[in-house]
């Protein structure tokens, strides 16, 4: 029998992503309904068969010392953009904390994808010669979480969860497990992903995963969408402040982890099992850890890339674990909007899922209409909706799920009173 | 290759953007008689940043034996200049 969790309070939080360079910036372009998949115009994207991707804004990076940019992969460089905004938003409680009691968790599902490339391609055109003597720590899947904890003097452990598109929710779970067992009083967690180049593209494209839209990018994503042809990749990070409850001082919360919820598919490396059997435990053991049931939800944001399969599983793993409440709990699937950001989705969407429960608003699916039909679902496709506080405090469930068969869902609660912010 | 033959003030110049972009330093403290370590902040893995950075804007090949005789920016600077492919003609590849 699974334990109560403890809640946990997000007391900050950063975010760049194709909508937008900061968390702000994002829930505006997310409400507005807004795309940020464009098709690319580089050159090195003129002979690939996906020429689709959601990029963070020009610019976006530019506080980062050059430095730091030289010797660390984008995928590190955006973790450390939304640890910096995340830690500032923070810094009323973050200040006169011991840094040996301040962890890091911050999860990518591959780390320094162009860094291997860039690197390959310089072995094989210049020799061993040219090859950079920074590759290794630059590729590595935990130099975000590294260079987090040395630009930030954080001490008190860094760790890095790797499971695919799971990896920023489950860089969560894991903060929130530090935190229950003493380990931190603090937890910046997240995820990170940097896939968009041509090993990155070419690679999901070779397995068939990627939406080829390339003429109507704005229409490309399509989770729970009749006639979607997969997902779109994108880059980007998430990073929240965590603390226990009992440490939060009074009003400093931006709302709530509850509890996190995981199972392993046991099946197929990449395809889910088709019954969402697997995922429909997760969903069960996040809600069970929060000690609600699915009257009490009043959102889902779903984990829907835009796969034929994919979504048909989250779908019936929904059914299955909420029942009747599926009938009308409004679900949003945030990659029509924002595409795939792999490792960096979990952290990322669970900002929007917890800036939605402060606004009394689930932002619209988009793309998702029409419907496909096998998909039994209250899909939010026709715009925003409010969201319901009949039971008081808001209680969304979120969920991520990756290659590998790797499930996480979280149970997310707005701050109490919610103000809009 | 970037291999054109710099004069002397040229490339003490391009030596200092170099040195600059491996270590994050102030160029104005980038000076000949600057220690690499010390004063710059060149770090190990920096200084085998030197001998890419020497290849792709020089052409020049520094053996890893002489790179780890460098103290200073001079250092550097005549070893490349003894270097230079118009005073080392053929023995560069």
């Amino acid at each position: 029998m699974a334990l109560r969790a403890e809640p946990t309070a997000v007391v900050g939080w950063g975010s760049l992503n194709p909508l937008g360079a900061d968390a702000n910036s994002t829930w505006d372009a997310v409400i507005a309904g807004r795309s940020g998949i464009e098709t690319l115009q580089t050159p090195w994207t003129e002979d690939l068969p996906v020429r689709l991707a959601g990029c963070v804004p020009m610019g976006a990076l530019n506080s980062l010392p050059p430095i730091l940019c030289r010797r660390s992969d984008r995928c590190a460089q955006l973790a450390l953009a939304a640890a910096r905004e995340a830690w500032s938003m923070a810094s009323s409680i973050t200040t006169g904390l011991d840094p040996s009691r301040i962890a890091v968790v911050i999860g990518t599902g591959i780390g320094g994808l162009a860094t291997m490339h860039e690197q390959h391609t310089q072995l094989s055109a210049g020799g061993p010669s040219r090859v950079n003597p920074l590759t290794v720590p630059m590729l590595i899947p935990d130099a975000a979480a590294g260079q987090v904890a040395i630009d930030l003097g954080l001490l008190g452990g860094a760790h890095t969860p790797v499971s695919a598109c799971a990896s920023g929710a489950e860089a969560l779970m894991l903060g929130q497990m530090l935190l229950n067992d003493d380990r931190a009083d603090l937890v910046l967690a997240g995820g990170s992903e940097a896939p968009v180049n041509r090993l990155g593209l070419v690679g999901f494209a070779a397995m068939r995963a990627l939406s080829s839209r390339n003429d109507a990018p704005d229409q490309a994503s399509r989770p729970y969408g009749l006639g979607r042809d997969g997902f779109v990749l994108s880059e980007g990070a998430g990073v929240l402040a965590l603390m226990r409850q009992r440490d939060t001082p009074a009003g400093a919360d931006l709302g709530w982890l509850l509890s996190s919820g995981s199972s392993s598919d046991a099946h197929h490396i990449v395809t889910p099992e088709p019954q969402g059997l697997q995922a429909s435990r997760a969903i069960d053991d996040a809600l069970r850890r929060a000690d609600v049931s699915a009257s009490d939800l009043c959102g889902v944001q779903a984990h829907a890339t835009g796969t034929s399969l994919g979504d048909l599983a989250e779908a019936r793993a929904l059914r299955r674990s909420l029942g009747s409440a599926a009938d009308h709990l409004p679900v949003c699937a945030p990659k029509g909007q924002l595409g795939h950001l792999l490792g960096g989705a979990g952290a990322v969407e669970t900002i929007l899922a917890l800036q939605a429960l402060r606004h009394g608003v689930m932002p619209g699916s988009l793309n998702a209409d029409p419907l496909d039909p096998e998909v039994e679902l209250a899909v939010a496709n026709q715009g925003p909706v409010e969201l319901s506080s009949d039971q008081g405090q808001r209680l969304l469930l979120k969920n991520a799920f990756g290659f590998g068969g790797h499930n996480i869902s979280l149970v997310l609660a707005g701050s109490t009173p919610e103000q809009p912010g | 290759m970037g291999g054109s033959c710099p004069d002397k003030q040229e490339l003490q110049g391009r030596l200092i953007d170099i040195l600059h972009r491996i270590s994050g330093a102030d160029p104005a403290v980038i000076t000949p008689e600057a220690r690499l370590m010390e004063d710059v902040g060149i770090d190990s893995l920096g200084f085998y940043e030197i001998l890419i950075e020497a290849d792709t804007n020089f052409g020049i090949r520094i053996k890893e034996e002489e790179l780890l005789r460098f103290r200073t920016v001079a250092d550097i600077q005549q070893h490349l200049e003894s270097l230079s492919p118009r005073q080392s003609n053929g023995s560069q590849s």
